[in-house]
């Protein structure tokens, strides 16, 4: 990975942290205020929602660039290493066209709603648009590194990066 | 044929390598691209409306607590505790894994993350005593499965959610089997151990047995927190896991000490990576369910169930060998995901409790989570002992098959399960 690369996974980390963070003292503040003040914000459990919600899908983009999305791999690791590369620039290929395609519907949707100015059903009366963003947003985001991923993988290949992580921390690495 | 030729779409891919949320992505959109009226646009909107509900975001709170837990110590001083408990007894470390693994499942609701934590520690330990490596890695691989049946549970939560079943009423279903379970474990480790002559170590001091648990404190008030305050309804299960997750955070930073504050924020991107994984592949497999509800799967399996005339149990045979061969195959998020769309209207034609089901298909889940080619605990146990997948399978047979007896256990006796949640919830 590069510095450029590395700076971008540590921005989304801290962002995904945060959000985190503040959706679970949101929550225990929901709690705390129902219980001692007597007077639960009926809003805490919605923008709890929308924050984690957020977070599921720029972490969708850590773990494409960390190779974290779980896959059934156990099939491919019997292959040779030139097929592997083949198999995983496909893969790489078909997820990309994936993320792309959500992105570009996700932003109509989010379009849509910007114009019509459509509001969330509770009191707060949330902008929904801005929820609606996180899907297209962590899908541009995947489909980029996505795209680095098969860039990578066809002009400059390294055997690590289509190992599987417990091959890589196995003794005596590939078997 | 549709779904057929969309099964083989599937398996192609999932075969290839692709990652599963993908998997289950690109197939949800060629079926709703070219066999359904519905328009492509849906498919953002199911995944967002797909994580749109609260009890889901206990989710992520349950993994955070478990990630403060982990790096603030709590599961040392556990697993210290429960060395001087068990220690002695033949296999001790072995038994000394299982145990810590119970006491952890009742504070964190992810096997993974239950086994990871707990193996990281004995797994060296276990080695150093002169372990073979193959019963060590088994040993925590399955151990670490026991945490989704004893409650708090994220399959559970999963379960709740689609089936629309109440989800303490759930946990408590959960709570004996899951013991049970662990006790099943320790009799096989006992037999096991006697017979490759691995023994116990010296019996700690009371002096030193008190001391430990009184340092673990902190650690057992944690399940005291949580599941006091469901089961008190104090507050709602997703509430339960944030005020665990706020305990964890404050035990790590303020009474172990372990945790700086500056790691918090990385802490909980950390956590969320673990949660982020679960979510992402339920915002894809839920359009899957979708459709295939839409297809009329659920209607026309439940015309072949009454055609048949399959009683209770045997229907309930057939899902166990289809879960057990998809558990090979699948994460056990989406086999949850793909499969309860279709079974559960069959469930209600056949009057099976919904509830006992629920306890069925964790048991499968945690079955699924140890059978070779996809089990994630494999994979992560695999790492932590830097050993050849084929050594955990190796050392973790013998706990699917005792696994599989506790299976039957609980398909065919509901009381086992029912008893508990009817006595103390009241029956339904």
């Amino acid at each position: 990975m590069t510095i450029w690369e590395n700076g971008w996974t540590r921005v989304e980390k801290f962002i995904v942290g945060l959000l985190a963070l503040s959706a679970t003292l949101l929550s225990f503040y929901g709690v705390i205020t129902r219980y001692i003040f007597r007077n639960p914000p009926d809003w805490a459990e919605e923008i709890c929602i929308y924050m984690i919600i957020w977070a599921v899908f720029i972490t969708a983009s850590i773990l494409a660039a960390e190779k974290g999305h779980v896959a059934a791999t156990l099939i491919v690791e019997r292959f040779s290493m030139k097929t592997r590369r083949y198999l995983a620039v496909f893969n790489g290929a078909v997820a990309l066209a994936f993320c792309a395609a959500v992105a570009a519907l996700g932003f109509k949707i989010v379009a849509a709603a910007y114009i019509n100015d459509e509001r969330s059903m509770s009191a707060l009366r949330f902008p929904v648009w801005i929820p609606y963003l996180s899907v297209a947003t962590g899908c541009t985001l995947v489909a980029l590194r996505y795209a680095i991923r098969v860039y990578r993988l066809v002009f400059s290949f390294q055997p690590s990066e289509i190992m599987e992580t417990h091959e890589l921390s196995r003794d005596g690495g590939h078997q | 044929m549709t779904v057929l030729f969309l099964f083989f779409v599937f398996l192609g891919l999932l075969c290839l390598g692709l990652p599963i949320a993908f998997v289950l992505g690109v197939t949800a959109f060629i079926m709703i691209a070219f066999f359904s009226p519905a328009p492509l646009q849906m498919v953002p909107e199911v995944m967002y409306n797909a994580l749109d509900t609260f009890p889901l975001m206990a989710i992520p709170f349950f993994v955070m607590a478990a990630q403060f837990m982990v790096q603030g110590g709590t599961s040392r001083y556990l697993i210290n505790a429960a060395n001087c408990w068990v220690r002695h007894w033949w296999g001790g470390l072995a038994m000394v894994t299982v145990v810590s693994c119970m006491i952890f499942g009742a504070l964190c609701g992810s096997s993974v993350a239950t086994a990871l934590a707990i193996g990281v520690i004995v797994v060296p330990a276990m080695l150093e005593h002169g372990y073979p490596r193959p019963f060590a890695l088994g040993v925590i691989s399955a151990a670490g499965t026991i945490a989704i049946m004893i409650p708090p549970s994220i399959a559970m939560i999963i379960y709740g959610i689609m089936a629309d079943e109440s989800i303490p009423r759930l946990f408590m279903a959960g709570f004996l089997p899951g013991i049970m379970q662990g006790i099943f474990y320790m009799l096989w480790i006992r037999f096991d151990a006697k017979r490759k002559n691995i023994g116990g170590a010296p019996k700690a001091t009371w002096g030193e047995t008190l001391q430990t648990t009184y340092k673990a404190i902190p650690a057992f008030c944690m399940p005291v927190i949580i599941l006091g305050g469901i089961y008190s309804g104090f507050v709602t299960v997703t509430e339960a896991a944030a005020l665990g997750a706020v305990a964890a955070i404050f035990i790590s930073l303020f009474i172990y000490k372990e945790v700086a504050f500056t790691k918090v924020i990385p802490l909980s991107a950390e956590a969320m990576k673990s949660a982020g994984m679960i979510m992402f592949i339920i915002c894809t497999a839920i359009t899957i369910g979708n459709w295939l509800t839409e297809a009329g799967l659920p209607a026309q399996l439940v015309q072949i169930a009454k055609d048949l005339k399959l009683s209770a149990f045997a229907f309930l045979l057939a899902v166990n060998v289809a879960l057990l061969i998809l558990g090979c195959l699948l994460e056990v998020v989406s086999i949850m995901l793909i499969t309860l769309p279709i079974i559960l209207p069959v469930l209600k034609a056949l009057d099976i409790n919904l509830i006992h089901f629920g306890i069925v298909m964790t048991l499968n889940m945690e079955i699924a989570l140890i059978t070779p080619p996809v089990g994630l605990n494999l994979y992560v146990i695999s790492g932590v002992g830097k050993a050849p997948l084929a050594e955990t399978i190796q050392g973790v047979t013998p706990y699917i098959f005792i696994t599989i007896i506790q299976l039957m256990l609980i398909t065919y006796w509901p009381a086992y399960t029912l008893f508990l949640p009817n006595l103390i919830m009241g029956a339904r």
